[in-house]
């Protein structure tokens, strides 16, 4: 083969990787889910998450023997203390990518929303026709689109969480300044808040999330897509399939027998 | 020559009386304070410094030595009396102690490890033994009453704040179960093993304050120990985490809720103040006291509180029953045979 013929990307491997990362390179069996921009939201979300709980939880529960013999395994609770405002930062900046994110679409598509995590009535109606699934009154579960119900639980658990606890955090952090604006109730409220939500936030982590992504038929014990992007088709067939027809509808996807440059790569319809 | 006849007019009937009483078969005792009991007898030390010689008899002999003869502490030391071999009232003292320690050697050894008895060991000057317990005397500084004026006596200052304290005001009215000097600075709440505040492991040191505070004031510690302040303490490294007195006091502490030292808002936010820089009333006003919110007591937090516990429970009940139910009728579709 003549290399000169063969048109080549500059770059070489690292291109190559930067390639395979952003999807546009695609198997005929995978469907690109999540974007590089998606996939590093979520990576920064949860090594701060992973770092705040770890740093968190024993200053919670610090009469707990082991708590302290972590703490002081890091260095003692001023130590403990930086590591979880470093870790907080970092998740604060998630949070401003996320923010940037959104709203990046109004400029290019001029349409707001576009991530379809906006609650609808077939939502509602999705978790009726799952309780009548559970029951035995149906033969199948509903037929989900780009997010379940329960993934869009999940979004909006996690905005809720990160406004509550970030809220809290920064209140904690400088109640000096807090109290010049806000009413001094609010540094007693903000240390409730940050410390219950801290365990809504980690026992849905670790109880629901974590189970259901990971721990579920089909996937276990470990479901990569949130961190490749990529989704097998068939079961992107299965779960998404409102999301997968709409796809074939648009001329956008083909069958997994189809052509090996999968035009599903450039991503679900937005 | 008129000054020898003059000398031997007097000296000699008295040398006769002397050699009369020391040659009588008398105890030890008897025969040292023929002189000793003498008012204003001083012995000039080679440094300058003068240690006083007199013995009070009759306090002498009430005392819990008033058996024990003079040559136990003093040494056979024949008349006329040989040269000191101490040569300051520092060296002295030191030899005080150590002759002391031959009979209470319980006691001396627990003093060598207060913080007396390492500054003494040390070259400083610290109070030992005679400096609270008087050898010839009948004071027993054991009593409460007594240990304001005894460490008084050099602690001067402390002691004048002391005396205004709360704990202070209520010894001065007979209580003897307040707290004195004993009850904070040593942990066997004894003079001998007293501790200064800065000695790592002394009841008075930072990291000991709020258990020695709590020993009395049990339900303030718990709810010390619930707020951020105490859980700093407690896990901290620093040492400068604030304890009891860094709001209350130490020595001049008064109560938090009286008439005119109660904890207003106004010298709460100044109390705030030596710590958090930049403070305002109204962060002063965020203070919860030692008291947990409760509906009427910063109920902003405790409605918080319990909305949070009702949604965490709400939450995590539809998230794992959600996972479970799931999971189950997945299991039940491969029960019967239906790939899923």
């Amino acid at each position: 083969v003549n290399a000169s013929s063969v048109p080549r990307r500059p770059g070489g491997k690292a291109r190559v990787w930067w390639d395979w990362l952003r999807g546009v390179v695609l198997r005929a069996d995978e469907v690109l889910r999540f974007d590089l921009h998606q996939r590093a939201q979520h990576f920064l979300l949860m090594v701060s998450v992973l770092v705040l709980t770890f740093t968190g939880l024993p200053e919670k529960f610090w009469d707990f023997g082991p708590s302290q013999a972590f703490i002081s395994f890091l260095g003692g609770l001023e130590r403990v203390q930086d590591i979880h405002h470093i870790a907080a930062y970092v998740m604060g900046l998630s949070c401003v990518y996320h923010a940037l994110y959104l709203i990046r679409p109004i400029f290019i598509e001029g349409k707001l929303f576009v991530l379809g995590m906006i609650p609808r009535i077939k939502d509602f109606l999705d978790l009726f026709q799952t309780i009548r699934y559970w029951l035995g009154f149906a033969d199948n579960g509903p037929r989900f689109g780009r997010y379940s119900y329960l993934e869009k639980f999940d979004y909006w658990a996690v905005f809720w969480g990160v406004a509550i606890m970030a809220g809290s955090g920064a209140i904690l952090m400088w109640p000096e300044l807090a109290t010049r604006v806000l009413p001094g109730g609010v540094v007693l409220m903000a240390y409730a808040a940050h410390s219950d939500e801290a365990v809504l936030a980690v026992g849905w982590i670790f109880l629901v999330h974590i189970v259901r992504a990971h721990f579920f038929p089909g996937v276990f014990p470990f479901n990569t897509s949130i961190f490749t992007g990529r989704v097998p088709l068939h079961r992107y067939q299965e779960e998404h399939p409102l999301e997968y027809e709409a796809m074939l509808k648009k001329g956008r996807a083909e069958e997994p027998s189809g052509a090996r440059d999968n035009p599903a790569g450039k991503g679900p319809a937005r | 020559m008129s000054r020898w006849l003059h000398r031997a007019a007097w000296g000699l009937p008295l040398a006769l009386l002397f050699l009369l009483l020391i040659s009588e078969p008398a105890g030890a005792q008897e025969r040292c304070l023929v002189c000793h009991q003498l008012r204003g007898l001083v012995l000039t030390l080679p440094s300058g410094e003068k240690l006083p010689a007199t013995v009070d008899r009759t306090a002498y002999e009430a005392s819990a030595h008033g058996e024990v003869p003079c040559t136990d502490c003093h040494g056979d030391r024949p008349s006329p009396h040989p040269k000191t071999t101490y040569n300051s009232l520092g060296e002295y003292r030191v030899g005080l102690a150590q002759t002391c320690g031959d009979c209470h050697q319980e006691a001396e050894g627990a003093w060598e490890q207060s913080v007396h008895g390492k500054a003494v060991a040390g070259g400083q000057t610290a109070a030992l033994c005679s400096d609270c317990h008087q050898p010839h005397g009948t004071v027993e500084p054991s009593l409460v009453a007594l240990f304001t004026p005894t460490c008084g006596s050099c602690h001067q200052v402390v002691i004048d704040s002391y005396l205004k304290s709360v704990h202070g005001q209520a010894v001065a009215q007979g209580k003897t179960d307040a707290a004195t000097c004993v009850d904070c600075h040593s942990r066997e709440q004894k003079a001998h093993t007293l501790q200064a505040g800065r000695e790592a492991g002394s009841p008075s040191s930072q990291k000991e304050i709020p258990l020695t505070c709590g020993r009395c004031h049990p339900k303030p510690l718990a709810s010390y120990e619930s707020t951020f302040h105490g859980r700093d303490w407690r896990l901290g490294v620093r040492g400068e985490e604030p304890t009891c007195i860094d709001c209350h006091g130490s020595f001049g502490i008064q109560p938090a809720h009286g008439p005119e030292t109660s904890m207003t808002v106004d010298r709460l936010s100044s109390i705030c103040g030596r710590c958090h820089q930049g403070t305002t009333v109204s962060f002063a006003q965020g203070w919860p006291g030692h008291e947990e919110p409760s509906p009427n007591h910063f109920p902003l937090a405790y409605y918080t509180e319990r909305f949070l516990i009702y949604l965490t429970a709400g939450a995590m009940a539809f998230g794992i029953l959600h996972v479970e139910l799931d999971l189950l009728r997945w299991w039940v579709d491969r029960r019967r045979g239906r790939t899923k």
